[in-house]
């Protein structure tokens, strides 16, 4: 038994720790946490060039995080494209995306939970955004049963020059801005971190591949507005130098792996309908999981050397 | 770069070392990949012939090819499928052939990019570089230093899905109005992100994207296997299926088999040919001028190439097969994609495989080929080969003229060419050119469509060259004017006025198409212009056309006729087709107010307002059911227990005025409908009255089958009692055997006993298949009949019939109640037969001195009824099972013997059961073919179709049991089985 006093002073250094977490000061990353990002494209498209998460893992070489990314293209903050045919069906009903999601998130338990939504939803237009809103609420509510830091991700505006008509942009980005908003208030709201990369987007010039999704510079901009909103200490190395350029090479193939385990192509015969036919194709994605470790060691190992 | 013709033998003589001397003993028939000996095997169409232009090593296993406009031949490979191995790097790749010689075989074979998972289309962008289909992703590769390799990689869309790798995105085509086409099969769920929304596509489906604005759309969806896709002169799609539906026609809204949550689905024009892949459209002079516009399209199972020719018919057309073009008896032959190439001969892919099964042969099944293709090329003897334009040094007026070519790839490359042009001064060329053509020529009206599309491939729009190409003589370019406005719409000004004269044209194709144009409108006014285009003599794919629009645009109408705030022109008819197709609750109410105001009401409506309708709506059904005056009582009667059987839904008012107008009535029908209301409604005041009806000697079977259905709804004691009475006085089998099933569903015990007596009786063979076809439904039923047959002696007739339907079933317990069967029986149980011993090798073993005519006697025997299942070629009884038309053909032996002997253990994709579990013990055991919010419809083994609330499932889950049961082959000898299986394994190899 601990004595009282013992107690006492756990109570004490914990609550100088949760202090020094609230959103208005600069965020803390402790030993060995993981942390996941969450989303639609904008962290799917970030799986390949793993710039958000080079830029946080040189920020901290020597805290051995670990990072998951499981943004999916097309997403919403109902999760409704993370529905999968489980439990033999043949196409998932959309609303088991979320519970598909409470699952993933409580296997994972992560400590930081980075979220970018808003994309999708914002063709809903004015009158979806109160829907938005209470849809945002209600993941942050679940996620935060797993983890006590949830940081929100504004949307990003459309780019002009890429084919789609001019007025269409403008609308586009009228709506886009009213959800970047609509996630900042709910932020606000929940005492979540926020960050806007709307209004920083909004004054570059040739940052995405398509209108729509950030090139890889961008992500590199991306991550370092991130970082500055959230406080971040300067990294140990420069992010384009040839070290971070190594580190974030094995984060793209680590991130590869982990693709390829958790969404492995032949999903409807590792879990869907047509799970039964095949034995090797169910056993082949736990095999990736030493691939991973090997990778994530590999991380440690460049990170320790800064 | 490798120049093959010297090395070719030399690594196949490597191949056929290294990898197929440890495949021989698993399975006897693997052919040696010998190119000359497959080359032997095929047999072509008098007056053609066939030549080897590229095989491995040159190219990796072809999933798709495609031309460009240097004539350069694109051919997009996989050796990593069916998936990629745990920490394999990604290593696909698309090569490009060429022949530089012009002898019709390729010499040069580059790799433009080596870094791929299964890929499975490409499509050359005409200026160096490629769009491919990667999986979940659309990319694009460049090559910015010219130097034959791709150096720049773009992702152009993502989020298509990957759940099964022979259905991810595959078959990039450009369309004439330079829109991209992209297919997608079953399985897959897609969710990409667009600048114009997040596009979500569960299942198969074509879609289109245009490059120029990134709008991404879906074109048609459906078909289990879309394979194919070929656009004809005019514009037409056609996409080929390979699960079974062989090819139909395709225009934008339209719905095929097997799209998620779809309702209702056109045909295929060949609903019961075989599987199709690749397809390809005739055109240009090199081939015979009779074959110009023949869909060619391959039975990749049966190792054929076949030709249709097309008919129009009505808005849609008609297919008839000709004799075979090109059929090989190499186990490996699979043609799997074809296409026309620049010298006007035809390009056949061979995905070069012994297996092709996706799933139900293991990933990792060694006999799996993962290194050989081979590009077939097929020419019309004595008919001159063509010369391909160069098009990179042609003007814009000569790009422009060569829109008059015969050749559909001709002019594809035009247009192709031409965007990558100025595009003011492509437009201005547009106008000469199209002011100086000849109104007398023959293709006048197509020449000035080829201008249209061609405005259309470089994003302009050209409102005076759309409506005199909207005025042409053909009505080929009439519909395809009409498709353009599909997708010009809102920009086009007045585009309503010329969509309101197109939807009286006098050809009904082009109708279709301005129906379907409609549809990307936003106003009651485009709705009521799409109405008027109703008639009741509507062809299925111009009335699909029109519902789809109705339903599409009903976000905007439908609150405006309950508003008031629009009168359709047209007539009630027709607003009853739109309000109908909705399928939305809300169109209930406009219905009644026209049900109440027509002389005639028509009364389809009655069973809308049963299928949609709130309590207070089923209140006019059960008003107009209450007074024997109504002369719609009946109907609305039968539309109310649509209500209640299908939602649970009742009215709140004169439910008992409803019942005793029935019973009243004396009508046979009637009192069938009442007695069955009783039992959903829980009238409890009419329980005597069914219990009169049923045990009544002049009331009709249907009467006393709806009778006993309700009487078993309460589960009372004293119905119990009643049941027990009827089946001791036992009136008539008829009613015995519906009491007994009554009896079953309120008190399993005493019904299972009843049932034991009953069969100890001279009953005949339809009840004894009625007394067991009910049990089956039912959890721990056969455990219980088995239990309660011991001691007891039944006819051996009944012994031998019911064992038949339990074996059928294919449920648990089976085999322990045929057992007590033919111990009450008094027949010998079948001894196990020799060959439930032995392994599928040594069966496989003996094949060879199996007898394939026998083979097929035995197939046709009743007591294994394979036929009550299967189909061959599209005879025979049901589709329950797959089509086994060309099984010998495509599937290895030890998959045939499998499947036959464990019938669980190899199930066919789209045949998989669902077991469900209702809230009252009933178990269902079927396919499900319709899934909604609300019900769910399965098609039984026994082939008929039961909807199921959902509301009142207590389990379901997809059953691991094939509705094909085990242990059919038990009663054969081993002769007989083998000679079974030789018949089987024959299939579709010789046709």
């Amino acid at each position: 038994m601990k004595s009282i006093k013992e107690v006492l002073l756990l109570f004490l250094i914990l609550g100088a720790v949760f202090s020094a977490c609230t959103s208005e000061d600069s965020m803390y990353f402790d030993q060995n946490e993981k942390v996941v990002f969450l989303g639609n494209a904008f962290f799917e498209n970030a799986i390949d060039n793993g710039e958000i998460e080079t830029a946080l893992a040189i920020r901290f070489p020597k805290k051995n995080l670990t990072f998951r990314n499981i943004g999916w293209s097309g997403d919403n903050v109902y999760a409704h494209a993370r529905t999968r045919a489980r439990g033999g069906g043949r196409f998932g009903d959309p609303e088991k995306g979320f519970e598909i999601l409470t699952q993933q998130i409580s296997d994972l338990k992560p400590d930081k939970i980075f979220l970018a939504y808003g994309f999708n939803e914002s063709f809903d237009q004015e009158a979806g955004v109160d829907t938005y809103k209470d849809g945002l609420k209600r993941l942050l509510q679940m996620l935060g049963q797993y983890s006590p830091d949830l940081i929100l991700i504004s949307t990003t505006p459309i780019e002009k020059d890429f084919g789609i008509p001019e007025e269409h942009v403008e609308t586009r980005n009228r709506e886009l801005k009213k959800y970047a908003e609509a996630t900042r208030e709910v932020g606000l709201e929940g005492n979540y971190h926020f960050v806007d990369l709307y209004t920083f987007f909004s004054k570059e010039i040739q940052y995405t591949t398509n209108g729509i999704h950030l090139s890889v510079e961008a992500y590199r901009k991306a991550a370092g507005v991130i970082a500055q909103s959230l406080g971040l200490p300067a990294p140990t190395v420069a992010i384009d130098s040839e070290e971070a350029d190594q580190i974030r090479n094995t984060i793209i193939k680590k991130n590869t792996l982990f693709f390829h385990r958790w969404r492995p192509r032949n999903d409807a015969f590792v879990y869907g309908e047509r799970k039964d036919e095949q034995r090797i194709a169910q056993e082949e994605p736990a095999q990736i999981e030493p691939f991973i470790a090997k990778q994530e060691e590999a991380i440690s190992l460049l990170l320790e050397e800064l | 770069m490798i120049n093959s013709k010297g090395r070719l033998q030399w690594v196949i003589c490597i191949c056929l070392l290294s990898q197929y001397v440890q495949g021989q003993n698993a399975l006897q028939d693997i052919p040696e990949p010998d190119l000359k000996k497959e080359l032997a095997s095929f047999t072509v169409l008098d007056g053609f012939e066939v030549s080897l232009y590229a095989a491995t090593p040159m190219i990796e296993k072809p999933t798709q090819i495609n031309f460009d406009s240097d004539g350069r031949l694109w051919v997009c490979g996989s050796h990593i499928y069916p998936q990629l191995n745990v920490n394999e790097e990604p290593s696909d790749q698309i090569v490009i052939l060429e022949d530089s010689d012009g002898d019709g075989v390729a010499d040069k074979s580059s790799v433009f990019y080596d870094k791929l998972i299964i890929p499975g289309g490409v499509l050359p962008d005409n200026q160096g570089g490629a769009y491919v289909a990667n999986g979940d992703k659309l990319i694009h590769l460049s090559d910015t230093d010219s130097d034959g390799e791709a150096d720049k990689v773009k992702v152009v869309l993502t989020g298509f899905g990957t759940e099964d790798t022979h259905h991810t995105l595959h078959r990039l085509g450009w369309g004439p109005g330079g829109k991209m086409y992209l297919l997608q099969g079953y399985y897959i769920a897609s969710h990409v992100e667009t600048a114009y929304g997040p596009r979500h596509l569960n299942g198969g489906g074509l879609w289109t994207y245009d490059i120029d604005t990134r709008r991404l759309e879906i074109f048609t969806k459906g078909y289990i296997n879309p394979w194919g896709h070929a656009i004809d002169y005019w514009g037409q799609s056609f996409e080929s299926d390979g699960a079974g539906t062989g090819f139909g026609h395709s225009y934008p809204n339209a719905v095929y088999v097997g799209s998620p949550g779809e309702l209702e689905s056109l045909p295929s024009l060949t609903p019961d040919r075989p599987k199709a892949s690749g397809i390809e459209i005739i055109s240009g002079k090199h081939f015979p001028p009779s074959w110009t516009g023949n869909i060619i399209t391959n039975d990749f199972r049966a190792h054929i190439t076949d030709r249709y020719s097309l008919k129009k018919e009505g808005s849609s057309y008609e297919a008839s097969l000709e004799p075979t073009f090109l059929k090989s008896s190499h186990t490996s032959f699979r043609p799997i994609d074809v296409k026309m190439g620049p010298d006007g001969a035809l390009y056949v892919v061979d995905w070069y495989s012994p297996i092709i099964q996706h799933g139900e042969v293991d990933f990792r099944d060694e006999r799996r080929d993962h290194q050989h293709g081979r590009i077939w090329r097929i020419t019309a003897k004595g008919r001159p080969l063509l010369e391909k334009p160069n098009y990179k040094d042609s003007s814009i007026p000569e790009l422009l003229d060569l829109l008059k070519a015969d050749e559909n790839w001709v002019r594809l490359m035009a247009k192709q060419t031409l965007k990558s042009r100025d595009a003011d001064q492509v437009m201005a060329a547009i106008q000469d050119w199209v002011g100086n053509l000849d109104a007398h020529e023959p293709d006048f009206d197509h020449h000035r469509l080829e201008a249209l599309w061609t405005v259309q491939t470089i994003n302009k729009i050209d409102v005076d060259l759309l409506k005199t190409v909207l005025q042409s003589k053909t009505a080929g370019a009439r519909s395809a004017a009409a498709r353009v406005l599909y997708y010009w719409n809102e920009n086009v000004p007045n585009a309503l006025e010329l969509l309101e004269g197109a939807v009286q044209d006098p050809d009904p194709g082009v109708r279709r198409e301005a129906v379907t144009a409609l549809s990307q409108f936003s106003s009651d006014k485009a709705f009521d212009i799409a109405l008027s285009a109703y008639n009741d003599h509507m062809d299925r794919a111009y009335a699909f056309a029109l519902r789809q629009t109705c339903r599409i645009l009903s976000k905007y109408w439908l609150p405006s006729i309950l508003n008031g705030n629009l009168t359709p022109t047209a007539d009630d008819s027709a607003l009853i087709f739109a309000l109908k197709n909705t399928e939305d609750p809300r169109a209930t109410q406009p219905l009644i107010e026209i049900f109440r105001k027509s002389e005639n009401p028509d009364l389809d409506i009655l069973t809308v307002i049963g299928q949609l309708g709130d309590s207070e709506q089923l209140n006019f059904l059960s008003n107009l059911s209450s007074s024997s005056a109504s002369p719609y009582s009946s109907e609305a009667a039968k539309a109310l227990l649509i209500g209640a059987r299908n939602r649970g839904a009742f009215p709140t008012a004169n439910k008992t005025e409803v019942l005793q107008n029935l019973f009243a009535s004396r009508h046979d029908e009637d009192l069938a409908t009442a007695c069955a209301l009783v039992g959903y409604w829980d009238s409890k005041e009419f329980i005597d009255v069914l219990k009169e009806y049923l045990s009544a000697s002049n009331a009709t079977y249907d009467i006393k089958s709806s009778a006993a259905g309700s009487l078993a709804m309460f589960q009372t004691e004293d119905i119990r009692d009643f049941l027990i009475q009827v089946i001791d006085e036992d009136p008539s089998i008829n009613t015995t055997k519906l009491a007994v099933n009554a009896l079953v569903q309120v008190d399993l015990e005493k019904g299972i006993e009843s049932i034991a007596n009953t069969l100890s009786r001279e009953i005949d063979q339809s009840s004894i298949e009625y007394l067991i076809r009910r049990i089956v439904r039912k959890e721990g039923a056969f455990r219980a009949l088995t239990k309660e047959l011991e001691g007891k002696k039944i006819p051996s007739e009944t012994a031998r019939h019911a064992s038949r339907y339990v074996l059928i079933s294919g449920r648990e317990g089976a085999e322990e109640l045929i057992a007590a069967l033919s111990i009450a029986g008094g027949i010998e149980t079948n001894a196990a037969s020799s060959h439930n011993k032995m392994t599928t090798q040594e069966l496989m073993a003996k094949l060879k001195d199996g007898n394939a005519e026998k083979g097929k006697e035995i197939y046709q025997m009743p007591q294994l009824a394979c036929a009550t299942c299967h189909k061959i070629n599209g005879v025979g009884l049901s589709d329950i099972g797959p089509d086994l038309g060309s099984i010998g053909a495509s599937a290895p032996v030890d998959y045939i013997v499998e499947s036959l002997l464990e019938p669980s253990n190899k199930i066919k994709e789209g045949y998989k059961s669902s077991s469900i579990t209702t809230e009252n013990g009933d178990f269902y055991q079927g396919s499900v073919i319709f899934e909604d919010t609300d019900n769910i419809t399965i098609k039984t083994a026994a082939g008929t179709e039961i909807s199921l609330q959902k509301s009142k499932i207590k389990s379901q889950e997809t059953s691991k049991v094939s509705m094909m049961p085990a242990g059919l082959t038990n009663a054969l000898t081993e002769t007989e089985l083998i000679d079974l299986l030789k018949y089987l394994t024959e299939l579709g190899k010789s046709q």
